[in-house]
């Protein structure tokens, strides 16, 4: 007994000293450390190391602040490590910054521990007009920017450009109308009448419908209180604006084509295998892509093509923001400091170089380096020329049960086609599925 | 009927076997590989460039340390708590003994992910964040060992205890030199499994640490790969990395985990 216990007492103190070793970190006095919390892994990984750096060797060594990156796991993770400390009684172990996804606005966005990025700027005296407006309204809550969009991304079309030269279209579909005349001529079948080429691949959802509904008449709201932008949304507005119907409507006709394939994953791979001729994805798919598809055939990317004529909205920003937390350091001027060089033209550009993002402070569109690496690949020109065309009202979706809602998107309308039910009844059910969603979340709310 | 198991095993072995040959030959392959179509099952032709990648743009050895240190103290320690607490729910008798067994068990129903919150609250309050203890601290109470191994000792006969007391021998002796033995199929593969599971967890060592030089390799391992880009070939070495150990102790300690399941299965 008395062996045993004496080895569980070494190994604790084992486990002790081990402990300590990790802790090696010193401080030296007067220099304000930031930490900043990120999902940015691989390509990206490095090229948010090499901003830091970049920070701690020049502003940073200056104003004596220096920023240490801590990455916690994917973007989801970085969600659930923040929130697990902002329920505890302790907010101490919060980092001055946070770099989150989209999805993570509804959390964050009433947190009393958030401070908003805009008060951060405007204590700084710092016009934040240099921002993109789009991408700053990505994150406007309330009239509010409550933080600074960092890994931006929209939606793009791509399409097989060698397919297209093979049976002679010259220019890509502008309109949901001319994607069924194009789809209908790229669609390939065997012998047997089996498809083996189709001209389109996507069952939509949120992520597509958001701008599908949204631009259209210039600018639609798929919900009220601004697509949950200015307060929880109590009812969706598709059904009652006809934005649905007139979307199911070009649907259904481009499914009866028989070209396009309702295909909800791996839509790259099918894209690349020359299966499907045309697919929308996110601009930060661009790099993937080109490596996938490789030298089989020439890769041709065009704006998201529009409902109809009158759909002018455009597209919307997507992505990541990085936030700034109140954990009682009162380091904020110091993280400010940091959210301004991360975001400064220079480093936009490097950051869109690196990883694709495009960048979100003004001024890099015109550098020279700028105009000189979109000459070189004029695919990111379509994606930016898209995005500026843009109204920049129209923006993401955000609801409660977000899951939920995206899944009803896409087996409504996989219903519709299947099922052959009319847009119309289609379009209803959506508005009464979805409605009950934010009901209950009032429900929840309230109680 | 023969053919039948033999088939089956075989349809069910090849669906284990098939991810884990998959990683070890992506581990070679070449960038191009990853994206070439149809898929590749084996590389075009093979190099160590991702091995080289995999160290050179993580700490993985750092990774690798925390998760073996981790893994095996967590393990040694729940396999001590584990045996004595089966021990004495087999072999004593005392007031609210099957209560506070029930209670034990009935931990086994709580999903790990609802405690994860309280769990990280006082794992922090304790200031253990970033610490080896941190990390372990809640794998070592583990009710399905304790359970599983009081099952087995019951069917050890309490008169073999009486008459080894009698003859003046210790709990602790009967345990470590008749008990355990005689245990040492079932305690093997406790132990084997409790080593690949805190080996394996993710979402908990990510939690209570912030220092990469803490990070254990699961998180590491994410770190690797970015969602944008296909380039896997670094990830996957590291993978290989990972399952080898898990692989050779399940190779070389085959024989014990077989008769743990056979025996407990055929009901002795």
């Amino acid at each position: 007994m008395k062996r045993l216990i004496i080895h569980v007492v070494l190994v604790l103190l084992a486990t002790q000293s081990l402990a300590a070793l990790g802790q090696t970190e010193t401080q030296r006095d007067a220099v304000t450390t930031i930490t900043w919390w990120h999902s940015n892994s691989g390509l990206a990984g490095k090229a948010a190391e090499t901003l830091v750096d970049d920070f701690n060797n020049t502003v940073g060594k200056e104003k004596n602040i220096q920023v240490q990156a801590v990455y916690q796991g994917k973007a989801n993770d970085v969600l659930t490590k923040a929130k697990a400390i902002w329920q505890s009684s302790d907010t101490s172990d919060l980092p001055d910054l946070v770099q989150l996804d989209g999805s993570a606005v509804l959390d964050i966005r009433d947190n009393p521990n958030l401070i908003a990025m805009e008060d951060l700027a405007k204590a700084d005296g710092y016009d934040l007009s240099q921002i993109m407006e789009a991408a700053r309204l990505s994150i406007t809550y309330k009239q509010e920017m409550i933080a600074m969009p960092f890994n931006s991304s929209t939606i793009l079309l791509y399409y097989n450009k060698t397919a297209f030269d093979e049976v002679g279209i010259t220019t890509p579909p502008r309109t949901l109308d001319d994607l069924a005349e194009v789809a209908t001529k790229l669609k390939k079948t065997d012998d047997k009448g089996k498809v083996i080429r189709y001209g389109f691949a996507n069952v939509p959802t949120t992520y597509e419908l958001m701008v599908w509904l949204g631009q259209q008449n210039g600018l639609s709201y798929i919900t009220d209180f601004e697509n949950g932008h200015t307060g929880n949304p109590t009812k969706v507005l598709f059904h009652e604006n006809g934005t649905m119907v007139n979307f199911l409507t070009k649907w259904k006709a481009l499914y009866a084509t028989g070209s396009l394939e309702n295909l909800t994953s791996d839509l790259n791979g099918a894209f690349a295998s020359g299966r499907v001729v045309m697919i929308v994805a996110s601009t930060s798919n661009l790099t993937t892509i080109h490596s996938m598809v490789g030298d089989r055939f020439e890769v041709g990317v065009a704006p998201f093509p529009m409902v109809d004529e009158k759909a002018t909205g455009g597209v919307n920003v997507g992505g990541g923001a990085i936030y700034a937390l109140n954990n009682g350091s009162h380091n904020e001027s110091a993280a400010w400091e940091f959210v301004k060089f991360a975001t400064s033209a220079k480093q936009q550009y490097a950051w869109h170089i690196a990883t694709g993002y495009f960048p979100v402070h003004r001024d890099t569109y015109t550098m020279p380096e700028f105009q000189a690496h979109l000459e070189a690949n004029p695919h990111y020109g379509v994606a930016i020329k898209q995005l500026l065309d843009s109204n920049p009202k129209l923006q993401g979706l955000w609801v409660p049960s977000a899951y939920q809602i995206y899944y009803a998107f896409q087996s409504g309308i996989l219903k519709m086609l299947t099922e052959n039910k009319s847009p119309e009844q289609t379009s209803k059910e959506l508005e009464t599925e979805i409605n009950s969603y934010f009901a209950e979340f009032q429900r929840m709310q309230q109680e | 009927m023969k053919k039948v198991t033999a088939f089956v095993a075989t349809v069910f072995s090849l669906i284990v076997v098939f991810p884990i040959f998959y990683s070890i030959s992506a581990s070679f392959f070449t960038y191009t590989d990853f994206t070439s179509i149809p898929a590749r099952l084996l590389p075009s032709r093979p190099t160590l460039e991702n091995y080289y990648r995999a160290f050179k743009e993580s700490n993985l050895e750092q990774f690798l340390a925390n998760s073996l240190v981790t893994a095996s103290l967590g393990t040694a320690l729940r396999m001590v708590i584990s045996i004595l607490a089966a021990y004495t729910f087999s072999f004593f008798t005392f007031k609210g003994r099957d209560v506070l067994f029930v209670l034990i068990v009935a931990t086994m129903l709580l999903p790990s992910d609802a405690l994860l919150l309280a769990n990280y609250s006082t794992i922090r309050s304790l200031r253990l964040t970033d610490t080896y203890v941190g990390i372990i601290s809640t794998t070592l109470l583990a009710p399905t060992h304790i359970f599983m191994l009081r099952q087995y000792f019951k069917t050890v006969s309490s008169e073999y205890r009486e008459a080894a007391l009698i003859e003046g021998c210790s709990d602790v002796r009967f345990l470590t030199t008749l008990l355990i033995p005689i245990s040492k199929a079932v305690v093997i593969t406790l132990a084997i499994h409790s080593f690949s599971t805190i080996f394996n967890d993710y979402l908990w060592p990510l939690l209570v640490t912030n220092k990469e030089s803490m990070r254990t390799v699961q998180v590491g391992l994410t770190m690797l790969g970015f969602s944008e880009n296909l380039d896997y070939g670094p990830q996957f070495a590291a993978i290989t990395l990972l399952i080898t150990p898990i692989l050779i102790a399940f190779i070389a300690m085959h024989k014990p985990i077989q008769t743990s399941v056979s025996t407990r299965f055929a009901g002795r």
